[in-house]
């Protein structure tokens, strides 16, 4: 404890400061719309990117101290994109088009070359000769040291975090705790990838992923790897849309490693490792097709002592979603792996699916289902200070064992499917990774939101070893759901940090003992000469606030609406009904259904195949499906319509109300 | 077009949900209560195709695709993934007509261009290399070339004999692009064209730092035999085959490593042992389009012990 309330002081206390100096007079700080951060480092260059709304005369000048920034580089040599919706616009020249964001936002991007290697340099943007960052620590960048150079190295790994919720920002401030506590900051980061939920948009982009992270990017560089979210607007095969507006990332090698020729794959070099991204989402997977053959090409060139792969479809995971089962994740496995492998990869770093897991040393689990047996090569945790660490020979050799970690536990909601035999920690709590690679050692941490570490492993490279098969390793214990009493599926875990925007026991307008005309989901339908009751509503059980007396024998079914506000409704992360029912229930959001539980076919005066449901006393979550597509800033309407199985049904519950997490 | 195009990118948004969490299955139940209560519709029944693929139920994704195609004819992108399910599945004359009636719907180039080369693949993966590599053409003269065109080009050119062509092609796609594996293409098509002088340059430069380096010491070996130069190509070969021994896991093989043993086992003259691995390779990965060249070899090799069974008797 008294180790954790230093590390929290300390935490608070570098805040402080930089807070503090970020609010010195003589600057501009609120000239940017995005950034600046950094991108594509080197041993010898770095790009500096920033957005603004208004066009400047952007101008990039750094030194060895704040406030001797004696170098320079200006509007000449400084990239400009421009956000033009209208793609018939044609732009001046040498400004290039950004490809979804907003009318009128300028990027800019300045390429920083001619630099020492392995060196600090503080960095402050100006427009012209306005200084627009503050005249602070906080603004500055490492170079890489050059490749092959043995230097110790932290990076922070985190995965699935988009969501822009609470939960984001607690795991990034435990990463910012932890690495304050033992005074040894990140050099960099890798996403694994869904880090702009739901769908990659640019908006999404910025409130998720820029603005939660903006203290760590403006002094450290994001090496991210597409998910699937920021697949729904950003195709990899042609490296257009908001991610690639984003992100600058090497096509030509630039970082070290093989020409990809594009941005969707990737790989860069630090001290003695390398870093290889793979695009697991919209890419050819097979061993023919394009990714294989330059990753197979990459792997044989580098010289380096230790090989780290990143991407977002797990080969091996049971958490929110099951490898054994998936296309994306089981062609990675059966694919892609065994190039990995053969190269001599040592760790594989993935997310998309939302748990902490982490294998044994293991080789060749190529198959489907995976299984343990013959496949493990150390069955032990790993832990210096438990089994001890695993074991490779010196240098990269093939087949001499990787260690798989799933992070996509870094801020949306937490799933656990099923056990993988391969993982040997298997935690579902929120967090990040960190990993440090100091020589023949390479060290992994998952450190949960709490800024606790709840897993350590290591890997030395050392020697000639020789791996062993184990036939009948270790392997977690069988874990499945669980069901509830009546032995169907749990329901859906409501977020972690939601609002209440109905509130519980709330007027609703109902009508019941009759069916309303078949638009009355639709907010221009009017109620007004709807009855106008508490939540809930029913008979027969003794939960109910507005009581239905005539129900039982005379009609099965209960409509309810209410009149909603929404602030800001792209920045809602999930929006869902509290709700306990009696026998079953259709909700509307602005018109469109976005819940059914109970009903299979049909609505209203046709609802068909209603099931039984009691409602205990219990009310369960169900979050609103595409409520983005149909969510709106001001009014929004919320009708619900409920059922009972039956006229013989001995009672019936409605009592909802309504939760938001933005 | 728009629409179309708006709805194939909601469909295509592989992330089907508005929720992270939600699995494949989640969302074919999700999907097919939706379409039970608010009817069918083209985007819902694509993105259920789509989770159906995910998790390699190909009938049953054919089948949403078709569905789509019903309620949305002018869709290119959806007669573009029942083409790819259809290929998917081995039924090539289906996917054929699955593309050809889409070929007349495009309004821009990309689009057009995109088409063609799903047809390339139909013909390709049916034999018909003429046709593929006509389509494969066409997508080229249309379209900004994704990266994999060029292999499918290169390869489909390979199989009709256009070595020049091939190597001129890749050549002007590796100043393009810049990708490494575009020039080791270029380079396996000069050695095939028979420019061994450039290739053998490059492949020295890349032996120079490679740590792996048993592919440019059979390309090397190629080039080597080319020339006429058999006993340095056999010590090259001995080398890699010994490379590869050693990164090769037997029991778990990585296709790609296979694929090149069998290619050095047939430069040296070992017939069966190459064949093995090809149909070893063929078995890994469902298919032959990585292992051309080693199919090549086999074939030289073929006929070679012809000629020599012939002389002698």
């Amino acid at each position: 404890l008294h180790t954790r309330i230093n590390r929290a002081l300390a935490f608070l206390l570098c805040l402080e400061v930089v807070q503090a100096l970020a609010s010195q007079p003589g600057h501009r700080t609120n000239a940017f719309s995005r950034g600046p951060y950094l991108q594509l480092a080197t041993h010898e260059s770095i790009y500096i990117v920033w957005r603004t709304e208004t066009k400047m005369t952007p101008v990039v000048r750094w030194g060895a101290s704040p406030d001797k920034l004696d170098r320079t580089i200006n509007d000449a040599a400084i990239i400009t994109r421009f956000g033009e919706t209208n793609k018939g616009v044609r732009l001046p020249p040498g400004v290039l088009r950004l490809h979804s964001a907003p009318q009128g936002t300028y990027q800019y991007e300045a390429h920083v070359t001619g630099l020492r290697p392995n060196t600090k340099y503080f960095y402050g943007v100006f427009d012209d000769k306005t200084r627009l960052t503050a005249p602070d620590e906080s603004h500055h960048f490492h170079t890489h040291p050059i490749p092959g150079t043995n230097k110790p190295m932290r990076l922070w790994i985190v995965g699935d975090s988009g969501t822009g919720r609470e939960t984001q920002s607690t795991v990034h401030d435990a990463m910012l705790q932890w690495t304050t506590s033992d005074k040894r900051p990140i050099d960099f980061y890798l996403h694994v990838g869904d880090m702009a939920y739901s769908r990659g948009k640019d908006v999404e982009f910025q409130t998720r992923f820029f603005e939660v992270y903006e203290p760590t990017l403006r002094h450290v560089v994001c090496w991210p790897a597409m998910g699937n979210h920021e697949g729904a607007t950003s195709k990899g095969t042609n490296g257009v849309g908001p991610y690639y507006d984003a992100y600058v990332l090497p096509t030509r090698g630039e970082a070290g490693g093989l020409a990809s020729g594009m941005e969707a794959i990737y790989s860069f070099d630090y001290g003695r490792a390398h870093f290889i991204c793979l695009d697991s989402h919209d890419l050819d997977r097979r061993p023919t097709a394009m990714m294989a053959q330059w990753l197979k090409a990459d792997l044989e060139e580098t010289h380096a002592d230790w090989i780290l792969a990143y991407f977002h479809h797990p080969p091996y995971t049971k958490g929110s979603h099951d490898s054994d089962r998936e296309k994306q994740l089981i062609q990675m496995r059966t694919y892609i792996m065994p190039i990995l492998e053969s190269g001599g990869v040592d760790v594989v770093l993935t997310g998309h699916s939302h748990i902490y897991e982490r294998s044994m040393l293991m080789d060749g689990a190529y198959t489907t289902p995976t299984i343990a047996e013959n496949v493990i090569l150390d069955d032990g945790d790993g832990d210096p200070a438990g089994d001890g660490p695993y074991r490779k020979s010196a240098g990269i050799n093939p087949n001499e064992g990787t260690v798989q970690v799933v992070a996509g536990h870094g801020g949306t909601t937490l799933r656990r499917k099923g056990t993988m035999p391969v993982m040997r920690k298997i935690i579902v709590e929120h967090g990040s990774v960190l990993i440090d690679i100091d020589g023949d050692t390479l060290t992994g941490m998952m450190i949960n939101k709490y800024g606790e570490r709840r897993d350590l492993f290591s890997i030395v490279k050392r020697g000639q070893v020789t791996p062993a098969r184990l036939a009948n390793p270790w392997q977690p214990p069988f874990w499945a759901p669980p069901k509830r009493p009546d032995g169907s599926d749990p329901a859906h875990e409501p977020p972690e940090d939601f609002y209440v925007t109905i509130e519980k026991h709330s007027p609703w307008h109902y009508l019941a003992g009759e069916h309303p005309g078949t638009n009355w989901m639709k907010p221009s339908y009017d109620v007004s000469d709807w009855k106008v009751g508490e939540a809930g509503f029913g008979f027969g059980d003794n939960d109910d606030r507005t009581v239905l007396s005539n129900m039982h024998s005379n009609y099965t079914t209960v409509y309810i609406r209410r009149n909603f506000e929404i602030e800001q409704a792209d920045q809602i992360a999930e929006i869902g009904l509290m709700i306990s029912y009696d026998d079953a229930f259709i909700a509307y959001l602005n018109g469109h259904e976005v819940v059914r539980a109970g009903i299979k076919l049909g609505s209203g005066r046709n609802a068909r195949d209603i099931k039984t449901h009691n409602a205990k006393g219990r009310y369960d979550y169900f979050p609103f499906k595409d409520y983005d597509k149909y969510l709106k800033d001001g009014t929004n309407v919320l009708a619900i319509e409920g059922h009972n199985k039956d006229l013989e049904s001995t009672d019936f519950t409605l009592d909802p109300y309504l939760i938001v997490e933005d | 077009m728009i629409k179309h195009t708006f709805i194939f990118w909601l469909a295509m948004s592989v992330c089907p949900a508005a929720f992270p969490h939600d699995s494949p299955e989640h969302e074919i139940e999700t999907l097919t209560a939706k379409m039970a209560a608010a009817g069918k519709s083209a985007d819902l029944l694509a993105r259920r195709a789509t989770e159906w693929r995910a998790l390699g139920e190909l009938n049953k994704a054919a089948d949403d695709w078709r569905e789509a195609i019903t309620l949305e004819p002018r869709a290119i992108e959806l007669h573009s993934e029942l083409a790819r399910v259809l290929i998917a599945r081995g039924d090539l004359d289906e996917a054929l007509n699955a593309v050809n009636s889409a070929l007349d719907l495009p309004e821009s180039d990309p689009e057009r261009a995109r088409l063609w080369m799903v047809r390339a693949e139909v013909h390709e993966n049916a034999g018909r290399y003429q046709q593929a590599l006509a389509d494969c053409a066409s997508a080229f003269g249309h379209g900004t070339a994704q990266l994999d065109w060029y292999l499918t080009h290169a390869r489909l050119q390979t199989r009709c004999g256009k070595y020049a062509e091939c190597a001129a092609d890749l050549k002007a796609g590796h100043e393009k692009t810049g990708s490494a594996v575009v020039e080791i293409e270029w380079i396996e098509a000069m050695i095939d064209a028979g420019h061994t002088h450039e290739a053998l340059a490059r492949i020295e430069t890349h032996l120079a730092r490679a740590r792996w380096r048993a592919g440019w010491l059979i390309r090397r070996a190629r080039a080597l035999i080319t020339r006429g130069d058999e006993t340095r190509a056999r010590s090259d070969l001995h080398i890699a085959l010994a490379e590869l021994e050693r990164r090769l896991n037997l029991a778990r093989p990585d296709p790609t490593l296979i694929v090149e043993r069998g290619l050095a086992l047939a430069l040296i003259g070992k017939a069966q042992a190459a064949a093995d691995d090809l149909a070893k390779a063929k078995q890994l990965t469902g298919t032959t389009t990585g292992s051309l060249r080693l199919e090549r070899a086999l074939q030289r090799e073929s006929q070679k012990r012809a000629v020599i069974s012939g002389a002698s008797s």
